[in-house]
């Protein structure tokens, strides 16, 4: 990709404000000093810009002004829901306080890291991000959540936090104002589960990982963290609100796609030649970024895809005849994929995978993790990892793909966590529908011939 | 934020049907308002919301957003949805039944379906909501989850993991209600487990309630289980007489013997709960121990006799006494545990036929005011039990709560959460402290000093005037940016009090009560500041010494916070309030039943009357109570049980029917008049209480002539002026709170005490020195209660009896290593007297100097060792050799 200006180091008002609306070539700010040696370390932020955008809220706007230029960016949670960040900012900021910031980084789905490299090339970004965003709805009090499996995450982070205390970006009076902030960094000991906002708040308050009954929503009073309105935002969302207060509103909505824009970081795995990290627009083409050359580059062996799950194990899975899809969170909702983004993790699978062992891998994650608060999760979970085991080891029936499409049905419905406390159970029950639906031959297969459709050898189960 | 304040009310549809409910009700109560049962598993609506089962989830349509198009409904939880104006709720909706035919499958596809052996079978919601909503057959060919079945998590609670459906009742109960999170899920998921933390048996005395709230039959009663089948038992309607609570209660009995105790919903009284010892304590109406036959001395040995026999022999040997020395040369004691018909009985007998005023239903009673209060002109018990939830701050003086009134210990800390703060002045730590928000850890004995601190506190900084007070003064001092908007409210004129107290200081109170000066004003302060403040102070102050100097300090305390009904005293024993109405209190010159039995002793009291009083456990002094039976020319005895008062001193021992064999009424501490119907027929030749009184009167040539409970609740609601308002005889079935002074209306919502002395503060009248002086030798010993101590109501039940701790004594660290002594030691507890054997805790609970054994478990009871004279003595603790090293013993000795 031809690299024209705008400079590394962001100018002072957002250069970028006047530029015409096509064609702006696209800027890697996420992941820019991804490769970087000592990328973590706080002068070496500062080099490349570092907390103008946090001295520029703090010291030049209203934390009016900050949220409205993050509603006005169209910015949109990057955890998965894709809820609009200004909108839960400012919703938040409606309640009283005191109020708390948790940043989620609990990242623990199969096929998801692309939170754990950004923290660690960029610690500080995310710093920076819920400076701003603390600023901007009155907090004084945030948490990051890490993911306890996460030790050098853990401390990487906790490095930040004190090189960032030491010269005074965090603590009392930051950027001379008299605004105080202080962050904590807190390791969950916990499951998948605790990714799940409030099963993260209940964790970090000492108890049980199991989501709560909304309302009280989260921002809410009662619904917050310690019963106070709480910002639960992903590592990324928070990642991207330090490039908005510098280079602008306009800037990032002009990225990618209108009603879900600016930069995203991909993390690609499964059968592809070049498995990682890209950062991209929203809205990037699948088939763009499984065979494009800055990117996967195809499937080794030159196999055909035969499916995609676009946003993780969790999401309903996209057949190889529907790579032409846009990877924003509206795109890959609407039909016919009727699936989810997630956090973009996408994995890729080859003609030489069998939906049904996948399916069965797929189902024991999601029954090994649900918290089992609530009915249709815990037992349906456990139930088709029953069904699918005796399918894998020859031991199906006819009637089991319609009781496991039904199983699933009654876990799951639109719009998600309607039938359960949170959307674990439609992670769990999305895949298994989409797989009966779109691969059905693979269940046929094991069940009329007792064996793989791949060869593999059966398991004992 | 709205500008104008929104609607109280909403409205919105339910199954086509429109109904109003205040804001903020859940779908599912506006539902049952309209007759329409949403089914749940989770939801309760004492616990908090969780939201889990899913089953109760319905078709509700939000209405659109003005200007927009509805949007389709949505299946959201009944149990957790708030209404919310133009909602519409379907719930029989295809897709909510659909769903929760899904819901009943799933939890059924695990459930061992045992409802064959199962106890909850056939009162099981999982039943009864899988036979209205659940799918005709199941899917489901896999094997079934394995668990723990039988576990027990308590010598009183078993667990069936198997059947459990995880729906966080028992857990959310114990967490929230009575705040001891015994019990919580291990593992995650399909393997969440029920497991008491680190394995321990449960310990609380509310364990029980689980059983109830389980929706299934994963909990159940060690007591009932396997014993019958619902369909199979006979109920009767109820009232626990285990402590002054008065919980209602439902005794389900079969081929009439108890098998179970249920809790019987009174919101004012019990809400839905019963303690353990109300749940599994009341088997002993069937007990074999009873005494079945009535019994006369006869050469030193208790014989059986008949009933006209030993009517008889009592009739002729009260008769002879009377005849002798005149009535006032019986004393009579008893009632506290009986039924207002008994106690009204008694009272007659005793002033009508025995010609006493030596009457005392107070066993142990130093002085003749059985309510302290009185001259005051308030009752001993001056608000509703609800009034403690909304209270701002509550203090306890002299209980230990949990022990003593186990289910208002629930309500006091639903005041708590809601803001409450509390403040305990106890010599010892008690289950309260936990949440208290002031501990007033004072010498033993020095309540009075701790009263008079607290108001010379007042007398320094008086509260506020008014109601606008409380909420105006802290936050302006907090946010210290606005300018004070109206001057401050007048604060309350306390000249009086200061002229009350005397020289009294809050530094001289601190010195002679041993808490700091800054805590009590810190107290005071709380106090001050609250709306509502209560009082409550435990039965053991109101019969000691100084309970005219405590009544007189407590009453300026409750002046002072210009609530004088703030104050109120617990009655020791389940009727004392009800005996004490029925006029079983000291007569004109009459003894408190203290006294009474140190008169006996002494030789001046020639015959004694007790009916259930144990005097020989119960009197704080043992060898004093032994020395009255001795003396004593006649002894007639009403018991239950062949007690050692009976066979030590009995002439005459008759046996009475309990609780469960008779109708009647109890009044319960907040002077709640309640009816109990009779749950079994008597198999013995045992009489109710009235019955052997109205008998013997007859006999002794005066007869009270009852034949009938009714009768005597009859001329008990027309001759006492409390009971007045219910001359009619209708006693609804919650009850009716009744009110001896303070002019209170009877449903309890009265305001206070007469005018006249309103504002009036009274002169604190000086009382004995209880305590020995600080820096003596040795410990202190401070006694009292426990919820499961007096045993002979629970030898029935061994799993109850496992719940009775061993009979211990508490000492603090400090002393414990000063002695050399270890947790779990035998040690001989000694006083002049002798010694009594106890097991060492030691823990912080005790203050140094102090120690605390209970005065109601253990043979021989600690009153072995007790002397009339002191009440507060001081003990030593000596290790006893039991098989341990004799270095160790050595090493103790010096
Ligand atoms: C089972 C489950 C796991 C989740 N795990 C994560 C996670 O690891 N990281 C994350 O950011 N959001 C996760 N989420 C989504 C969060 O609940 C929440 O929507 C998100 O943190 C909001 O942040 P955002 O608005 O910035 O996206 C998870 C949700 C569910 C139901
Ligand atoms: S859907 Fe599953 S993970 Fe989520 S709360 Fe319910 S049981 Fe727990
Ligand atoms: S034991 Fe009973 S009350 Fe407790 S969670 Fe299980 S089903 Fe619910
Ligand atoms: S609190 Fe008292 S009245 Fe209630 S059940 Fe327990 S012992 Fe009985
Ligand atoms: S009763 Fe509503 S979710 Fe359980």
């Amino acid at each position: 990709m031809a690299q024209t200006p705008p400079p590394a180091s962001p100018a002072p008002d957002g250069a970028p404000q006047g530029a015409p609306p096509p064609a702006v070539p696209f800027e890697r700010v996420l992941t820019a000093a991804m490769g970087q040696p000592g990328s973590h370390e706080l002068d070496h932020y500062l080099r490349r810009g570092g907390y103008v955008g946090a001295h520029k809220a703090l010291t030049s706007m209203t934390p009016e002004e900050v949220i409205k230029v993050v509603t006005d960016s169209k910015l949109r949670g990057r955890g998965g829901a894709g809820f609009p960040a200004g909108i839960k900012w400012s919703g938040t900021r409606g309640n009283p306080a005191p109020r708390y910031l948790v940043v989620n980084a609990d990242e623990s789905e199969p096929g998801t890291y692309g939170n754990r490299y950004a923290m660690d090339t960029d610690p500080h970004m995310l710093l920076e991000g819920m400076i701003i965003c603390s600023f901007a709805v009155g907090i004084n009090l945030a948490y990051i959540y890490i993911r306890g499996e996460n030790l050098h995450g853990y401390e990487t982070l906790e490095l930040a936090v004190r090189q960032a205390r030491e010269r005074g970006y965090l603590g009392r009076g930051l950027f001379g104002t008299d605004f105080n902030l202080e962050i904590y960094v807190h390791r969950g000991a916990g499951a998948y589960v605790c990714g799940e906002e409030t099963a993260l708040m209940e964790s970090l308050e000492g108890k049980r990982a199991q989501p709560r009954t909304r309302p009280p929503h989260p921002f809410q009073v009662g619904g917050g963290l310690f019963g106070r309105p709480t910002v639960v935002n992903n590592v990324e969302t928070l990642m991207c609100v330090p490039h908005i207060i510098v280079r602008g509103a306009e800037w990032f909505a002009a990225i990618g796609s209108p009603n879900c824009p600016g930069p995203k970081v991909y993390c690609v795995s499964g059968n592809v030649n070049r498995p990682g990290i890209y950062e991209a627009p929203m809205g990037l083409l699948l088939s763009e970024l499984i065979f494009g050359d800055e990117y996967a580059q195809g499937v080794p062996g030159g196999r055909a895809v035969k499916a995609v799950s676009p946003g993780a194990l969790a999401s309903p899975l996209i057949s190889g005849g529907e790579l032409e899809v846009k990877l924003d969170v509206d795109a890959v909702r609407a039909p016919p994929y009727r699936t989810q983004l997630g956090a973009g993790g996408i994995i890729v699978y080859d003609d030489s995978v069998c939906m049904v062992e996948l399916l069965l891998r797929a189902e024991q994650f999601f029954a090994h993790e649900s918290c089992g608060k609530c009915v249709p999760c815990r037992e349906g979970t456990h139930w088709m990892v029953d069904v699918l085991r005796r399918i894998t080891a020859g031991r199906g029936r006819e009637k089991d793909l319609d009781l496991l499409n039904n199983v699933a049905g009654n876990m799951s419905g639109l719009p998600f966590h309607q039938r359960t406390l949170c959307a674990l159970a439609d992670f769990a029950a999305g895949p298994m529908m989409s797989a009966i639906g779109k691969f059905r031959e693979d269940f046929d297969y094991h069940i009329r011939e007792q064996a793989c459709p791949q060869q593999r050898q059966l398991a004992h189960a | 934020m709205a500008a104008t304040a929104p609607p109280t009310t909403v409205t919105l549809t339910i199954d086509g049907q429109e109904v109003t409910v205040p804001r903020g009700t859940l779908v599912i109560e506006a539902a049952r308002q309209i007759g329409i049962e949403i089914p749940v598993f989770c939801y309760h609506p004492k616990l908090s919301l969780v939201g889990a089962c899913r089953m109760c989830s319905c078709e509700i349509q939000m209405p659109p957003p003005p200007g927009q198009q509805p949007r389709p409904p949505g299946i959201l939880t009944a149990c957790t949805t708030q209404v919310a104006p133009g909602m519409v709720v379907n719930t029989l909706g295809p897709q909510s039944t659909k769903h929760r035919e899904a819901v009943i499958e799933f939890l059924l596809i695990n459930h061992p379906l045992d409802c064959p052996v199962c106890d909850a079978g056939g009162e099981c919601p999982l039943q009864d909501n899988s036979h209205a909503w659940g799918p005709k057959e199941s899917r489901f060919e896999e094997h079934k989850r394995l668990a723990r079945k039988g576990a027990p998590l308590s010598p009183l609670v078993v667990l069936d993991q198997e059947r459990c459906i995880v729906c966080y009742r028992c857990t959310r109960f114990m967490a929230e209600v009575p705040g001891q999170a015994e019990l919580d899920f291990f593992s995650r998921g399909f393997s969440s487990q029920l497991r008491t933390i680190d394995d321990q048996p449960m310990k609380s005395h509310f364990q029980g309630n689980i059983i109830d709230l389980c929706p299934c039959g994963a909990l159940t009663s060690e007591t009932y289980r396997f014993k019958a089948r619902p369909h199979d038992l006979d109920h009767a309607d109820s009232v626990c007489a285990q402590c002054p609570v008065g919980c209602n209660m439902i005794i389900d009995s079969r081929s009439n013997e108890v098998v179970r105790v249920r809790p019987r919903q009174n919101e004012a009284v019990n809400e839905i709960w019963l303690c353990d010892k109300g749940r599994f304590g009341q088997y002993y109406f069937s007990s074999k121990e009873r005494i079945a036959q009535p019994h006369v001395r006869q050469d030193d040995q208790l014989r059986p006799a008949s009933w006209s026999e030993a009517i008889g022999s009592a009739a002729v040997a009260l008769q002879g006494v009377k005849g002798r020395y005149g009535g006032q040369a019986i004393g009579v004691i008893g009632g506290r545990n009986l039924t207002n018909e008994d106690c009204y009985a008694l009272a007659r007998f005793a002033s009508e036929v025995l010609e006493t005023p030596n009457v005392d239903h107070r066993t142990g009673a130093r002085h003749t005011a059985a309510n302290p209060l009185a001259e005051h002109g308030l009752d001993a018990f001056n608000s509703p039990f609800v009034d403690a939830e909304g209270a701002g701050a509550i203090m306890l003086l002299g209980t230990d709560v949990y022990e003593e009134m186990p289910v208002f210990w629930l309500r006091i800390r639903k005041g708590v959460k809601n803001g409450a703060k509390l403040i305990i002045a106890n010599p010892r730590a008690t289950e309260a402290d936990r949440v208290a928000f002031h501990r007033l850890r004072h010498r033993p004995g020095a309540e009075l000093a701790v009263l008079r601190g607290l108001l010379a506190a007042l007398v320094e900084s008086p509260p506020l005037e008014g109601p606008a007070a409380v909420e105006a003064s802290p936050p302006a001092a907090l946010e210290g940016t606005q300018p004070a908007q109206a001057p401050p409210p007048p604060t309350r004129d306390l000249s009086g009090l200061r002229d009350a107290l005397g020289d009294a200081s809050v530094e001289g109170a601190a010195e002679a009560c041993g808490v700091t000066a800054e805590t009590l004003r810190a107290a005071a302060a709380t106090l001050a500041g609250a709306r509502n403040p209560l009082i409550y102070v435990g039965a053991r102050l109101a019969i000691r010494a100084d309970a005219p100097g405590l009544a007189a300090a407590l009453v300026n305390l409750a002046t002072a916070l210009g609530q004088r009904r703030a104050v109120s005293f617990f009655p020791e024993g389940a009727n004392a309030r009800g005996a004490a109405l029925a006029g079983l209190v000291p007569g004109e010159g009459g003894l408190p039943a203290g006294e009474i039995i140190a008169q006996a002793a002494a030789g001046k009291i020639k015959a004694l009357y007790l009916v259930g009083e144990n005097v020989l456990a119960t009197h704080p002094d043992a060898e004093q109570a032994r020395q009255a039976l001795a003396n004593a020319e006649v002894v007639v005895v009403h018991e239950l049980f062949p007690t050692e008062t009976a066979a030590l001193g009995a002439t005459v021992v008759f046996p009475a029917t309990s609780l469960g064999e008779k109708d009647g009424t109890l009044t319960n501490a907040e002077g709640r008049i309640q009816t109990v119907h009779y749950a079994l027929r008597t198999e013995s030749s045992a009489r109710p209480d009235w019955r052997i009184l109205s008998d013997l009167s007859g006999e002794m040539g005066a007869s009270l002539g009852y034949a009938a409970a009714v009768e005597i609740t009859r001329d008990l609601l027309a001759d006492v002026p409390a009971y007045a308002p219910l001359a009619d005889g209708a006693i609804p079935a919650e009850g009716v709170i009744v009110r001896q002074h303070g002019g209170e209306a009877s449903d309890g919502t009265g305001t206070g005490g007469p005018n006249a002395s309103w504002g009036a503060y009274v002169p604190i009248p000086e009382g004995p020195a209880l305590a020995p002086p600080p820096g003596q030798e040795g410990l202190t010993l401070v006694t009292y209660g426990e919820l499961l101590g007096d045993e002979s109501t629970l030898q029935d039940v061994p799993e109850v009896l496992e719940m009775v701790p061993e009979p211990y004594v508490e000492v603090n660290r400090q002393d414990a290593a000063r002695l050399g002594l270890t947790e779990g030691r035998l040690v001989r507890l000694r006083t002049a007297r002798g010694g009594v054997e106890r097991r060492l805790r030691v823990n912080g609970r005790c203050p140094v100097g102090v120690c605390y054994t209970p005065d109601n478990l253990g043979r021989p009871r600690v009153n072995m060792i007790l002397d009339w004279a002191q009440p507060f003595p001081t003990v030593t603790l000596e290790p006893v050799r039991e098989g341990v090293a004799a270095e160790a013993l050595a090493e103790a000795g010096d």
